[in-house]
């Protein structure tokens, strides 16, 4: 019953890695690729939907600790004017 | 993370080992309808109050024409600009309200960044990441487009087909003419006893 509600597009939660993490799930490691920066359009776009709110962790796979840097960022290119608050 | 990202990658920036001093980022946004005067006495102002409170700058960035995500202050078109500045610690809240004060900006945003901040142009890597997305674009159109062209072809292979069937019908028409006429001659036999 599950399989057949779910998108087909969507894989199973257990098995995806945060995109910013990377293999390197350490604490030591998410400081060193901690950086999302509010000025790339291109990588905040991707975790916006098409009403501009920012997608859930469940989807998108981002560990929280990236997930609230991803928050700040996203508001900051909102207040900017890059980034719509909505569609 | 993005493979424009990845590609494009800028130096990067520390602070000197005086004490006291930090690194600060602002962007600034601006209108595109000033007149040009206007607009390079505004970017001026803009970076002597930097100036005033011994402000070093350490990298400037002026962003193309950009379309807004949303109208602000009735202008659907801005103009970024960004500095990275080093500026002593008790500078900023100044520089941030006088900032406000300033009629024609926008909106700016002023923030602390850390020691090895990577300065990467970004419009750049938004127009590689335009380019690539406009290609995949057209891939996917021609991919569309193929495929419409195999079933159209296959189409008009089913359609040559049935025309043969066609031929055939009135030929069974005939036969069932026949067949009427041969009915009612039978019918009409005064031999028959029914």
């Amino acid at each position: 019953m599950a399989t057949s509600s779910t998108p087909q597009n969507m894989t199973a939660p257990q098995k995806r890695s945060c995109p910013f993490c990377g293999s390197d799930r350490s604490r030591e490691g998410k400081q060193k690729n901690a950086h999302i920066d509010y000025k790339d359009y291109p990588l905040l776009k991707k975790f916006t939907d098409y009403f501009g709110n920012i997608k859930k962790r469940y989807y998108t796979g981002v560990c929280l600790f990236h997930q609230k840097q991803l928050r700040e960022a996203v508001e900051r290119a909102r207040f900017m004017g890059l980034l719509a608050y909505r569609k | 993370m993005t493979s424009a990202s990845a590609t494009i990658s800028g130096p990067t920036v520390t602070a000197s080992n005086t004490d006291g001093v930090r690194l600060y980022e602002c962007m600034v946004l601006l209108p595109v309808n000033l007149p040009q005067k206007e607009d390079a006495a505004l970017v001026k102002n803009i970076e002597e109050l930097f100036a005033e409170k011994n402000g070093k700058q350490l990298y400037k960035n002026e962003w193309d024409r950009w379309g807004l995500a949303f109208a602000i202050k009735g202008h659907s078109e801005g103009r970024y600009i960004v500095y990275v500045y080093e500026l002593p610690a008790d500078a900023m809240q100044e520089i941030d309200a006088s900032l406000h004060l300033e009629k024609n900006v926008l909106r700016h945003l002023l923030l602390r960044i850390p020691d090895g901040y990577e300065l990467i142009d970004y419009p750049a890597q938004f127009r590689t990441w335009l380019e690539e997305r406009d290609k995949e674009e057209a891939k996917q159109e021609k991919e569309k487009e193929e495929e419409l062209k195999k079933k159209i072809v296959k189409r008009v292979a089913k359609k040559t087909v049935s025309p043969i069937v066609k031929k055939e019908d009135p030929a069974t028409h005939e036969g069932g003419a026949d067949l009427s006429e041969k009915l009612e001659e039978l019918i009409s036999d005064e031999d028959l006893n029914l």
